[in-house]
C-alpha cells in the first residue's frame, strides 16, 4: 500500500502531464472511501482568482478561501 | 502614501499572489494551468521589484552590501521616522 | 537555507501609538498561539515528512509565519514608540516596560514568556497534520478577539490579513493530510506511521 503514485482515480497518475487539466480531473473534494477515524478538508477545487493589488488586501488569491470575521457588531 | 509606499505596495502584492499560488501549487502540483499563471506572476514580480530597487534600494539580501544594504528605512520604520541619507 | 527579503509580506504603517493594543497583540510574537509558534512548529516538522508535498508545505508555510512574526514585531513596535511616561503607566504596560523599554521580546499578552511546550513535532504524519489544523484554528480565534479588542484601522489591516492565512493555512494542511491518508489504507489509517515504520509490502 505504499504506492506514492497513487491517486483518486485507479490507473490515473495526478503526475502524468497533461495540457491543461484542471484540479477536478483528478481530485475529489473527499475521498470515496472516506471512513470513520479521520478528519477530512475537502480539497479545493474552485480556482477562481482576484487580482494581486485585491488579493493582497483579502488575505488571500482565492476568493472560495476568504472567510472574514465579523463578530457580533457584524463589522468588517 | 509617498510614491515609495506606493510602489512597494505593488511588489507586495504581485510577490503575494506569487506566493499564495506557491502555496496552492504545493498541495496541487498537478494543476498545470495555475502552474502557466505562476510564471506569468513570476515574470511581473521580477519586473516590479527590479523597478522599486533602481529607485529605493535593495530588497533581496543577494543583491547589494554595505551603505546600500543598510541604508533606512528597514520595513518596520515608519514614513517619516528615518533619516533619508 | 534561508534569505531575508526587506519588506514585509504586507505593509504596516500604524500613525497612532497604542499601549494597551501593543500589550494584547503582543501574544502573537511570543504566546501560545503566536507565529513563532508556528514557525517552529512546522519548520521542526517538515524533516520527519516522508512525502515531497509535505516537505514542502512545512517549509513554505513555516517560512512564512516567520514573516508574520517579523510583522507583528513591526506592529508592536510601531504601537509602542514615541509613549509618554504617562501613556505607559496608565496602559499597565509599565509591568513589560520595566523589564524591555519599548524594545520588542517573545512573550504572550499575559506575560509568560515563549516557551517549546507551546508546539509539537510528534514525527507522525497524521498527528502532525492534525496538529498543525489545531493550531491555525487557535491563531485565527486569537486574531478574532485582537479584532474585537482594537478600532484603529492601521492596526485592523495587517491583522485581517494575518487572521486569513491562518484561514488559507487550515485549508492547505487539510490538503496535506488527504495527500497523506491518500497514500494509506482507508481500512485501517493507522497500521503504522509513514514516517517511521517500513512495513513489507
Amino acid at each position: 500500500m505504499m504506492d506514492s503514485s497513487k491517486s483518486c482515480y485507479p490507473g490515473l497518475n495526478r503526475y502524468d502531464t497533461y495540457d491543461r487539466v484542471s484540479p477536478s480531473h483528478i481530485m475529489t473534494p473527499l475521498p470515496d472511501d472516506a471512513t470513520v477515524t479521520m478528519a477530512y478538508v475537502p480539497f479545493q477545487l474552485d480556482t477562481e482568482i482576484y487580482d494581486d493589488m485585491k488579493a493582497l488586501e483579502e488575505g488571500t488569491l482565492f476568493p472560495i478561501l476568504n472567510k472574514p470575521f465579523l463578530g457580533s457588531g457584524m463589522r468588517r | 502614501m509617498t510614491p515609495r509606499e506606493v510602489l512597494m505596495r505593488k511588489v507586495a502584492a504581485a510577490d503575494f499572489a506569487l506566493f499564495d499560488l506557491h502555496l496552492y501549487l504545493d498541495t496541487h502540483a498537478f494543476d498545470r494551468q495555475a502552474m502557466e499563471i505562476f510564471e506569468r506572476y513570476r515574470t511581473k514580480a521580477e519586473m516590479l521589484r527590479r523597478e522599486y530597487e533602481e529607485s529605493y534600494g535593495p530588497i533581496s539580501l543577494g543583491t547589494a552590501a554595505g551603505a546600500e544594504w543598510l541604508k533606512d528605512p528597514w520595513p518596520w520604520d515608519t514614513e517619516g521616522s528615518y533619516r533619508n541619507v | 537555507m534561508f534569505s531575508y527579503e526587506k519588506k514585509l509580506q504586507y505593509p504596516v504603517n500604524i500613525k497612532n501609538p497604542d499601549a494597551k493594543a501593543a500589550q494584547v497583540i503582543i501574544t502573537q510574537y511570543g504566546g501560545p498561539d503566536g507565529e513563532l509558534a508556528a514557525s517552529l512548529r512546522y519548520l521542526s516538522q517538515r524533516y520527519s515528512m516522508p512525502y515531497e508535498e509535505l516537505k514542502g508545505l512545512l517549509t513554505d508555510i513555516g517560512v512564512e509565519e516567520l514573516g508574520h512574526f517579523e510583522m507583528i514585531g513591526a506592529i508592536v513596535y510601531q504601537l509602542t514608540r514615541n509613549l509618554s511616561i504617562d501613556e505607559i503607566k496608565k496602559s499597565g504596560f509599565d509591568t513589560y516596560f520595566v523589564d524591555h523599554t519599548t524594545g520588542i521580546y517573545p512573550v504572550s499578552a499575559s506575560g509568560a514568556p515563549f516557551t517549546a511546550a507551546y508546539i509539537q513535532s510528534k514525527g507522525d504524519v497524521i498527528t502532525d497534520m492534525t496538529e498543525n489544523l489545531a493550531a491555525e484554528q487557535k491563531a485565527r480565534t486569537v486574531y478574532d478577539n485582537i479584532l474585537r479588542l482594537v478600532d484603529d484601522p492601521d492596526v485592523r489591516d495587517p491583522i485581517k490579513f494575518l487572521r486569513e492565512r491562518e484561514v488559507v493555512h487550515f485549508q492547505r494542511f487539510g490538503e496535506g493530510l488527504r495527500l497523506a491518508t491518500d497514500r494509506l489504507d482507508s481500512n485501517n489509517y493507522y497500521m503504522y506511521n509513514p514516517s517511521f515504520d517500513k512495513p513489507k509490502r
